[in-house]
């Protein structure tokens, strides 16, 4: 039975997720005379240290008509062109993916098959050294794609963004927009059962209709779970020092151990994932919900989706649930196959994203059988192998871009390339492949140092302006 | 024979007719420049089926990258411009809509059209959606301009596709192909011979005692599947359950007046009739259920129909709709109606072509055959069917008819459980369900939606943000809009004359 859309809609938990969420409705219902309330809970889960977001974080920035760079000077955060993996032992074998295209298409192949057929012939240099992207990254340099950089201005960016402040960023973006906080928690025993039909009553001893209920506690629930083919393992943040290379996230160590490190103004915290290890603080299940939308109540973030930090899930995640929610806000009837088709399109998603992670393990960890390997992910990975074909699926969050450069990072090499790169003479493709390098080279160099703009620009202060005011 | 560390050197098309001589035409220009040999067996005495004459849109994508010049094309096939496909009596005896290839209205922050308009339809401040469609509109006013490359512009909300001379097309092609080194070899099959060893097929003996040897075999010999499956007998899925007719008769008539830009299929009691006009002459023919009415019913119902004098005798055609289980098997790859049938109510035939063509030049196994080409060959293709089948497959289930025994069956049949949820879906919430890899975009399962009463209880509540005042201003300005555009535009005829004028022939 649908319940009266003049209810309001409830978000559990005061938390970052609970926040964006109640921003994005607020905007989205207040002018429909529908309230949007957010309820601390007793357990909900602390915002990040650092976040990393993709370039999809965009979109919901832009419906709320937030300017990113004030995001970035109010969280201390950078620009992030792309991820520098380094998770195995040789440091050789660290590969950066980006948001961007490698090269440009030449007489309808793509760059990826005269690359390695120029590797054969001995005439290349890594991959990413063609990614226009990458290669700002690794000199620290940032700038938004722009029509003057020709076929090679088409990547996207995202943010690194303190937590905490960005969490307070949005809490206060929400209640602009007229989201309330209800001071008084929800009674701790309120949502531990099912919460298909939740009564809310809160410690004070009110009681709260509502149309939605949100479930942004951040917290996993314990029923209705798939589980990802990786073991779960502990969380640990930490602050850490600055590192270089203020436009790559970096992801560091072994693929069952490893700390994402995300540069920020003057910090770049961690975040180490260890996998089955003794944890202390915070422990990640690998799961998902399979009906994150049950009854009235729908799960995101971290209460729908648990899964470890390689390739950032959470963040991710978030604009796919909250687009997905809001196309279907107000209801106006159907609520079942909102449910229902919400449930397909998220559940989804968090199955290919939590196979794109057993992916990354696969490759990295140089696992030879593939026999117990879901035939989705051995499909993949026959296909990069046998010609350099990039199969992708629906609801895959990763880009086709992104899946190449991480295959071919990981050193899964195709046994064969496109047979129409061999029209070309060695002298052709020599030509082509070196004018790339230096057609990217040559923009990147025209681009200026990130810190410097950021600082230039006043979106950070210097240290001499700080120590001035 | 190819093997994964045997080189392709020698392709060998086996039939001609519009799917042998595409991919010939395609293989010439995008593989030919690798060294790879081209040879196409056809046999002057055996007829083509000449499948496809209404195509999509993604035809001139095909056209585009093989270079071929647009006019040159028109002028040579005899071609039209397709702006849709009119469906009459689908939904209901004397029902008629056009499925558009284009938009309708505009999104509105962030909100589908088609929930404004179905807001403004309940409350009477609009008619048919089809007002809202530019395509549409243009098709029934017989008007045309090609779309403009500026996403600002009304006129770019749309994709044309062509009606065409099918044989033609194939002629115009062998010319293309040959020019770029297709060798043509006359000649009826009379064997195939096969390797002890692998199974693969090795070569294929001509009547004249020849033997034409090759890596790889491309399978276009129609319905038959003369290597596919007489062959290596790869199977076929049967899916007449979801789509029972099974029977076609062709005939082609004169022209009665200046062609229309768009192809129309008219259901009777047992099938439904094509009509194609083309320049010279109008393509017709009857589709229908076998078990439901007899061929003789059947032509005297498609000949009673046509317009104009007829000017061929009536061609019968049969044929079972499904899909071959393996399309790629071994060294042999079918395309065209050896690959599958499904009944040409959208137009896909030509399109499926060109599909198994696309990824056969992806997947072109110059270095040898693997498993893994043949594996990701037969996924590719196997989704392209299931989705062609799911929207062939609304048009009859989506109906109220129960005029006949054939409606009645399509209409209360099982369907399959992906279009059962698409269809759920929309009835409930007015969403179409989304894939990343479907043919068919949102504005196609709208059009056969809304054409075929299949009507949303609900739709978006944020279409119900403006007051009853301003919505339809907006729809009456949308409107006005469009028609001021269409009526804008050069008819259909004059875009022909001056564009793409075909040499006068006399009709066949």
């Amino acid at each position: 039975m649908n319940r009266p859309i003049s209810h309001p809609v409830v978000i559990l938990g005061a938390t970052l997720e609970g926040w964006l969420a109640a921003a994005l409705l607020a905007d989205r219902l207040k002018p429909l005379g529908i309230q949007v309330l957010v309820i601390p809970t007793w357990d909900q889960a602390e915002a990040p240290v650092a976040l990393t977001t993709p370039p999809s974080m965009s979109g919901l920035h832009q419906q709320l008509k937030l300017d990113e760079l004030d995001i970035v000077r109010a969280c201390d955060g950078s620009f992030r062109l792309g991820t520098k993996l380094s998770l195995t032992k040789d440091d050789q074998d660290s590969f950066i993916l980006t948001y961007g295209p490698t090269g440009e298409t030449r007489n309808g192949i793509t760059f990826l098959h005269h690359w390695l057929r120029a590797q054969r012939e001995g005439q290349v240099r890594p991959f990413s050294s063609y990614n226009l992207a990458a290669a700002m990254a690794v000199k620290s340099k940032f700038t938004p794609a722009h029509k003057d950089m020709g076929p090679y201005g088409v990547y996207e960016y995202g943010l690194h963004l303190d937590g905490r402040k960005y969490q307070d960023y949005l809490r206060r973006c929400a209640q602009h927009y007229g989201a309330m906080l209800i001071e008084s928690q929800v009674g701790n025993d309120q949502y531990t059962k099912n919460r298909t039909d939740l009564q809310l009553r809160l410690q004070n001893g009110e009681e709260i209709n509502y149309s939605l209920l949100i479930d942004a506690r951040g917290v996993q629930s314990l029923h209705d779970l798939k589980t990802a083919p990786l073991p779960g393992g502990d969380l640990f943040m930490r602050d850490a020092k600055p590192v270089g290379q203020l436009s790559l996230t970096r992801c560091e160590g072994s693929i069952d151990d490893y700390s994402v490190r995300i540069p920020l103004k003057k910090i770049s915290p961690s975040i180490r994932f260890q996998r089955n290890a003794e944890g202390d603080l915070e422990t990640i299940t690998n799961t998902w919900r399979e009906n994150p939308w049950s009854g009235h109540c729908v799960a995101i973030g971290r209460s729908a989706c648990d899964l470890e930090p390689l390739h950032d899930p959470f963040m991710n995640f978030l604009p796919l649930e909250l687009n997905t929610l809001l196309e279907r806000l107000p209801f106006s009837g159907g609520e079942e196959w909102h449910r229902r088709e919400y449930n397909r399109v998220t559940a989804s998603a968090y199955e290919r994203f939590a196979d794109l992670q057993c992916l990354t393990h696969l490759l990295l960890s140089k696992t030879e059988e593939h026999e117990d390997v879901p035939q989705n992910l051995r499909r993949k990975i026959n296909q990069f192998k046998n010609r350099g074909r990039v199969v992708t699926y629906d609801h895959e969050l990763m880009t086709q871009d992104m899946q190449l450069q991480l295959m071919l990072g990981s050193g899964l090499v195709p046994d064969r390339y496109d047979a129409l790169a061999d029209i070309p003479t060695s002298e052709q493709l020599k030509e082509y492949v070196s004018s790339t390098l230096k057609t990217v080279r040559m923009i990147r160099d025209q681009v200026p140092d990130q810190e410097e703009a950021l600082i230039k620009s006043g979106i950070w202060t210097s240290d001499k302006a700080e120590i001035q005011a | 024979m190819a093997r994964a560390d045997q080189p392709v050197d020698e392709v060998v098309i086996v039939g001609g007719g519009t799917a042998g001589w595409m991919t010939a035409a395609a293989l010439s220009k995008l593989i030919a420049p690798i060294g790879v040999r081209i040879t196409l067996i056809e046999s002057d005495a055996i007829g083509t089926v000449g499948v496809g004459e209404a195509t999509l849109p993604h035809l001139k994508f095909f056209n585009d990258r093989l270079g071929i010049n647009e006019t040159h094309f028109m002028a040579e096939t005899q071609a039209t411009i397709k702006l849709g496909i009119e469906f009459r009596n689908w939904g209901r005896k004397d029902d008629a809509y056009i499925h558009p290839f284009g938009d309708y209205g505009r999104e509105i922050a962030g909100v589908d059209f088609h929930h404004y308009w179905l807001r403004a339809h309940k409350e009477g401040l609009a008619g048919r959606i089809d007002d809202y469609s530019l395509p549409i509109q243009m098709a029934e006013k017989s008007r045309f301009s090609p779309p403009s490359p500026d996403p600002q512009s009304v006129m770019s909300a749309f994709s044309y596709a062509y009606q065409m001379d099918a044989t033609r097309y194939a002629g115009f092609l062998r010319r293309f192909a040959e020019a770029n080194g297709v060798f043509r070899q006359e000649g009826k099959i009379v064997s195939v011979h096969q390797d002890h060893e692998t199974g693969d097929i090795s070569s294929v003996e001509l009547k004249s005692g020849q033997k034409i040897e090759g890596d790889l075999f491309i399978d276009c010999s129609g319905f038959r599947g003369l290597l596919i499956e007489n062959a290596l007998q790869a199977g076929y899925e049967d899916w007449s359950d979801v789509l029972p007719c099974d029977r076609a008769i062709a005939v082609q008539c004169k022209n009665m007046e200046p062609p229309v830009p768009y192809t129309r299929a008219t259901a009777y009691q047992s099938g439904w009739q094509w009509r194609i006009p083309l320049q010279h002459r109008m393509g017709n023919g009857h589709v229908y259920c076998s078990a439901y009415i007899s061929d003789d019913e059947a032509a005297s119902l498609l000949m009673d129909n046509l317009e104009g004098k007829p000017t061929t005798d009536p061609r019968f055609l049969r044929f079972q709709t499904g899909r071959r289980r393996k399309q790629w098997d071994r060294n042999v790859i079918a395309v065209g109606l050896s690959a599958g049938f499904l009944e040409p109510l959208e137009s896909t035939s030509i399109y499926l072509i060109q599909a198994a063509i696309t990824n056969m030049v992806e997947l072109f196994p110059r270095q040898g055959v693997t498993q893994a080409d043949i594996d990701e060959f037969n996924d590719v293709m196997n989704l392209e069917y299931e989705r062609v089948r799911d929207f062939l497959v609304l048009h009859y289930h989506a109906t109220e008819r129960d005029d006949s025994p054939f409606w009645n069956d399509v209409r209360t049949m099982n369907i399959p459980d992906s279009l059962r949820y698409k269809m759920s879906v929309f009835e409930n919430t007015g969403e179409v369900v989304k894939y990343k890899d479907g043919l068919f975009l949102d504005a196609s399962w709208i059009a056969v939606y809304l054409g075929q009463r299949v009507v949303p209880h609900h739709f978006s509540s944020l279409a119900k943000n403006g007051s009853r005042e301003q919505l339809g201003t907006m729809m009456q300005n949308l409107k006005q809009i469009i028609t001021q555009t269409v009526d804008a535009l050069p008819s259909h005829a004059d875009y022909l004359r001056q564009h793409c004028p075909a040499a006068q022939v006399m009709a066949r």
